[in-house]
């Protein structure tokens, strides 16, 4: 208990502490999105300045945007045209949520399965084949990837392929998250639930390759270096089914390192599957701060964007840190 | 197993799909709108949307840049043409079912012209407006149904802009009880505003009451989708029933396909190399000269226009009137080597020759364009130093004249050589910053010319002057037309009633889509 309480309070210094780097080094940024829209107006550009609070202290400012961002999910307002950017930012979010969510469960659960199925028969044409196939899911660049998959999926499968995350011409006006698989589903509107699921097929697979291939190869290396423990011996001397062994003993003890990976590119895809969700034609976070906040030097979606994706990867370790406790008994009792 | 029952259900319903009755049409674009104020925005992503919702005075005939009445039914003017009277249709309302009156001309107007004026937000730019009616004194409703414009001076071109985006005519209650026009707009086009997803969709639904008649589809999708390649092969699976920019190698493969139609039509565009006339070697006019005939715009053609384009005469586009007919240079690197020794530089001389990292309708691979000209200026005795930058720098360089030569662009705005002919070349435009006039050609004569046929009511006259103006370019050559692009539309099979209107915009009223 104590070690979750410790560890959940960790994270709010941590993130404090990465939002004022985040603000430090936009700040130290020459040129934003401003310079742009007030060109030829100095005058202009200056009054608009002070109204925005952006002439005063630095911790001033820092102090206002935490405070904003904390109360009251205000992530600031455009410096294109002054509308707030968090809904924007938090819809992004939810897009790219869903997609991750998605490719990552694809991912965990076949790269399971392959790491395991690889580690069982080691040195056969079976392991061979994931170590390549893994290896190519590796290298393979996404944005030739998803390519190939839309050609594949068009011109060989006759898939309808629509990008985007629904088909626009059903209504979702009503819809209260922008997780439209997940609503769609509690709603049961099976229209909107078979276009969404449709269109985040090909771009989850695109994505899961990747970690994918992590997860079969960290699974593997993890299951091998088990089974040959004692107590796998004892457990096979005791009579236990080759499955029990494996699935009850070895993977539980494996489970550690597999699961810090996932959780690792859980929060990697959050903020870096921009090249998926740019040739799927994802509307996700990393494309958007890539487009507006880099693009358009837009600095509070820059700001605001990086501080939403690591502020998801502090909590995912943590998520992975809290059942680290629930996988093994040990951590949670240690020293720390 | 009961996973992969799972799987197999979950794909049974992703494959059903369903079938509404509505006939939908989705067109994809290379990006989202900005804004949907017709007056605020300077984009063609949005103005393409624009187009569908509101009306203006006036319009482009079907596929052409002449000019038909549309809001206005009729109009008359003095023989100056600074006084111009508007009959307004009758009967015609916004989607809000509010009237189209004179009020409504004026307030759409006014909101442009007067700083206090209550339907002001804070972030109007009105920069269209600002750029196109200085020369508009005053807008006062005669009448219900009539309107008076009064300009301090001739301005020939005035028609043509009223058909121009940013004169669509807004529905004053779309500004009342904290309306946001901007992401919900009321006009009183064909098409009325749904809903706008951002970076996702924006969706129209045909306005049944709309003076033309009803439009020939019952939802009107845009939908952006930034590659190209993707964008096509949605269109050929069936997401999508037309798009803008194929990439011009697809252009290549889908020639005679059956499986979707592939349409052009000449653009009114020209893509050249402007050259700094302030600045060493270029202030010389034997080595602009010069510079001309080293280019083999064919060869450029073939190399980075994929094949797809026409060699530019002149700074006026063929497709655009006034457009004068003249024999080009054949390209002759002796002959420029010649120029250049007799502009004094017997040895050659080195030059930076800026490029910007975008594609333009106009300018489908820069690179490739750059290392072309690099290659064809070498061969004259110029040595070439290439120079890339990123594109909002580049217009702030190139418009502050830090260059000596770039590769620039235009498009057309309205229908009229003054678009091109003054906006790019006259003295006027050569101030920096941001200047249109990136050659800072700052010739007197040429301002006489162009300046004297904007004042000039009569075409015909404005005709004459403009083709001595494009005669003087030819020689003085401050910039060397490169090529004009055509346009392509990608539409699938089954879709009638689409043309391409050349002074950008899409009107998609008479879109058909057949099953």
């Amino acid at each position: 208990m104590t070690f979750a309480v410790r560890r959940i309070l960790l994270t709010i210094p941590l993130l404090l502490v990465v939002s004022l780097v985040v603000f430090a080094l936009s700040d130290a940024l020459p040129g934003d999105a401003a310079d742009l829209r007030f060109e030829k107006q100095p005058q202009a550009k200056e009054e608009w300045r002070e109204k925005r609070g952006l002439n005063d202290p630095f911790v001033a400012r820092w102090g206002r945007y935490i405070g904003g961002v904390a109360t009251t999910l205000d992530f600031d307002d455009s410096y294109l045209d002054d509308r707030p950017v968090g809904p924007d930012l938090l819809e992004k979010l939810q897009a790219t949520f869903e997609l991750t969510l998605f490719a990552l469960t694809i991912a965990t659960f076949f790269g399971l399965l392959a790491g395991i199925l690889s580690a069982l028969y080691p040195r056969t044409p079976l392991d061979y084949a994931v170590n390549v196939g893994a290896l190519f899911g590796i290298s393979v660049p996404v944005f030739w990837l998803g390519m190939m998959l839309i050609v594949i999926a068009v011109n060989l499968l006759g898939f309808r392929y629509s990008s985007n995350r629904v088909d626009p011409v059903l209504d979702t006006s009503h819809f209260v998250t922008n997780l439209y698989l997940l609503e769609s589903l509690v709603r049961g509107d099976w229209n909107v639930f078979g276009s969404a699921f449709r269109n985040i097929l090909l771009p989850c697979l695109a994505l899961a390759t990747i970690p994918l291939a992590v997860i079969t190869r960290m699974t593997r290396s993890a299951m091998l270096e088990e089974r040959g423990k004692d107590y796998v011996r004892t457990a096979q001397a005791k009579g236990a089914t080759t499955r029990r062994v494996v699935l009850r003993h070895a993977l539980r003890n494996a489970f550690i390192p597999i699961l810090t990976i996932t959780g690792v590119q859980f929060g990697a895809l959050m903020g870096g599957a921009v090249l998926t969700e740019s040739v799927f034609n994802w509307p996700g976070l990393g494309r958007f701060i890539v487009d507006r906040g880099v693009g358009e030097r837009d600095t509070p979606v820059l700001v605001g964007g990086i501080l939403l994706v690591a502020t998801v990867f502090i909590l995912t370790n943590l998520a992975v840190d809290l059942l680290y406790g629930v996988i093994d008994p040990r951590v949670r009792r240690g020293r720390a | 197993m009961r996973s992969f029952c799972l799987l197999a259900l979950l794909f049974a319903v992703a494959c059903g799909g369903s079938e509404s009755d509505r006939s939908v049409f989705i067109w994809g674009k290379s990006g989202d709108a900005v804004k949907l104020d017709p007056a605020n925005v300077t984009d063609g992503e949005s103005v393409m949307v624009l187009t569908n919702i509101f009306d203006t005075l006036v319009t482009f005939e079907e596929g052409s840049i002449e000019i038909i009445p549309w809001l206005a039914e009729s109009w008359e003017h003095n023989e100056a043409r600074t006084v111009w009277t508007f009959k307004l249709r009758q009967g015609v309302t916004f989607h809000d079912g509010t009237p189209v009156n004179a009020d409504a001309v004026v307030f759409s107007f006014m909101r442009q012209k007067d700083p206090a004026h209550p339907a002001r937000r804070p972030d109007d730019a009105f920069a269209y407006y600002n750029d196109n009616f200085d020369a508009l004194d005053k807008i006062e409703a005669v009448d219900e149904h009539t309107v008076r414009f009064t300009l301090s001076r001739t301005f020939a071109p005035f028609l043509s802009t009223l058909a121009m985006f940013c004169t669509a005519i807004v529905a004053p209650s779309g500004f009342e009880d904290g309306n946001d026009f901007a992401t919900n707009p009321i006009g009183s086009g064909p098409f009325r505003f749904l809903e706008w997803k951002k970076d996702e969709f924006i969706k129209l639904e045909a306005f049944e009451d709309h003076f033309a008649g009803r439009p020939g589809v019952d939802l009107l999708i845009f939908k952006p989708i930034k590659q190209p390649e993707v964008r096509l092969k949605e269109l050929e699976s069936g997401g999508i029933q037309g798009m803008d920019n194929p990439s011009l190698v697809d252009v290549k493969r889908l020639e005679g396909s059956t499986d979707v139609q592939l349409l052009s039509a000449p653009g009114i565009n020209v893509c050249y190399l402007a050259l700094n006339t302030q600045k060493a070697p270029f202030d010389n006019k034997l080595v602009r000269q010069a510079a001309a005939w080293c280019i083999d715009k064919k060869r450029l053609i073939e190399a980075a226009y994929a094949g797809y384009g026409e060699p530019a005469v002149s700074m006026c586009p063929k497709t655009m009137k006034g457009h004068l007919a003249m024999k080009d240079r054949e390209p002759d690197p002796e002959k420029a080597r010649q120029l250049l020794a007799e502009g004094g530089y017997p040895q050659g001389v080195e030059i930076e020759l800026w490029y910007p990292v975008i594609q333009r309708a106009y300018l489908p691979d820069s690179g490739a364009t750059a290392i072309q000209l690099q290659q064809a200026l070498e061969k004259g005795g110029f040595k070439v130093k290439l120079r890339k930058v990123e594109w909002t720098a580049y217009l702030e360089g190139t418009g502050n004249g830090a260059h000596q030569a770039c590769i620039i662009g235009w498009m057309a705005d309205i229908g009229d050589p003054d678009n091109y002919l003054y906006v790019l070349l006259d003295k006027e435009n050569a101030v920096p910053p941001g200047a249109n006039n990136r050659s800072f050609y700052t010739s007197e004569a040429y301002h006489q010319l162009v300046s004297k046929a904007r004042s000039v009511p009569v075409w015909e006259e404005r005709e004459k002057i403009y083709h001595e103006a494009q005669r003087l370019l030819f020689e003085d050559m401050p910039c060397v037309p490169l090529v004009t692009v055509p346009d392509f539309r990608v539409l699938a099979k089954g879709v009638t009633g689409y043309t391409i209107y050349p002074a950008g915009g899409e009107y998609f009223r008479a879109v058909q889509v057949n099953k």
